[in-house]
């Protein structure tokens, strides 16, 4: 059984991206992902090893989100992202990228930066948002055909880096 | 290129199960290859290198340390160390006293020292001699 501090050690990067990808400033992003975990600690007890765990966690992240949303009776409104947040390589097409991810529905977007960002797979993202493992690849997919009108022709840098990235990927 | 066809492609980027002859009929069509590094400049792009700050990630640490203990036990946990450490205080005393009075035989005497009543000690009436 994990303590709440391995949870916390293991998520607690994931959650804040994923709080700030879902359009959060960076202090509302800490505030909730302590909220997360603070919830976390307080449903322990209902834990099963059998569960996935960051599923788990992700499941309580955004019930968490949707209550800040519902509390702030509309959408949480996109911060502008800093430049900590955006990669070296993605920065000539960045704003274009974000006001895209901002035009998605929340469903495409929450399921693309629960692959994206929090690295979850299509399993785990369909066990945190309660759709099906299919409705998951879908509206991952559909995020991907969106944004990918945003990306421009892709320059000499980025074009390296998708090198080594592909090169990281066919390792694993 | 059909949009379903990339599907299989998004997936497969994803490192998901999918069909070997939809990947292999979706890596033909035209447009794949694009479809793919466009996937994957995607994936750079949203590579996120933001975190919380060090004073968040500080306190939540003390804060979720602490509190895996429930609050009753760690106050238990000091009395019954304070009494195991009375305890063991008390059990070695005792034990060394024990082994010193088993060990250490009284020294054997070199002289004896007779002492006489009226020869070596007269006895005094209380106040002193009248």
């Amino acid at each position: 059984m994990p303590t709440a501090l391995d949870l916390f050690e293991r998520h607690q990067l994931a959650v804040f991206r994923f709080l700030r990808r879902m359009g959060l400033s960076p202090a509302d992003a800490e505030d909730l992902t302590q909220d997360v975990f603070v919830r976390v600690v307080q449903a322990m007890p209902d834990y099963e090893e059998r569960q996935m765990e960051s599923a788990w966690v992700f499941r309580i992240a955004r019930n968490i989100r949707l209550d800040h949303w519902r509390t702030q009776g509309r959408a949480p409104r996109s911060e502008p992202l800093g430049d900590d947040l955006v990669a070296p390589a993605a920065r000539v097409d960045g704003l274009a990228l974000d006001e895209a991810l901002e035009r998605l529905g929340d469903a495409e977007r929450e399921a693309f930066v629960l692959r994206e960002v929090a690295g979850l797979g299509y399993a785990e993202i369909a066990d945190a948002t309660g759709a099906t493992p299919d409705a998951v690849r879908n509206r991952i997919h559909r995020a991907r055909m969106a944004l990918r009108q945003a990306l421009g022709p892709g320059d000499g840098a980025t074009r390296a880096s998708v090198g080594r990235e592909a090169r990281r990927w066919i390792r694993t | 290129m059909d949009s379903d066809v990339k599907e299989v492609l998004s997936a497969f980027v994803d490192g998901e199960t999918v069909d070997i002859a939809e990947l292999t009929s979706a890596l033909a069509e035209p447009g794949a290859r694009e479809a793919l590094v466009d996937f994957v400049r995607l994936r750079l792009a949203f590579s996120d290198e933001s975190r919380p700050s060090a004073t968040f990630a500080r306190q939540m640490r003390q804060r979720l340390g602490g509190e895996t203990v429930p609050r009753m036990v760690r106050p238990l946990r000091l009395a019954a160390a304070a009494v195991i450490a009375v305890l063991a205080l008390f059990g070695a005393f005792g034990l060394g006293r024990r082994l010193r009075l088993d060990q250490e035989e009284p020294p054997e005497p070199t002289r004896i020292i007779r002492f006489e009543p009226g020869i070596d000690w007269k006895s005094v009436p209380l106040g002193g001699p009248s």
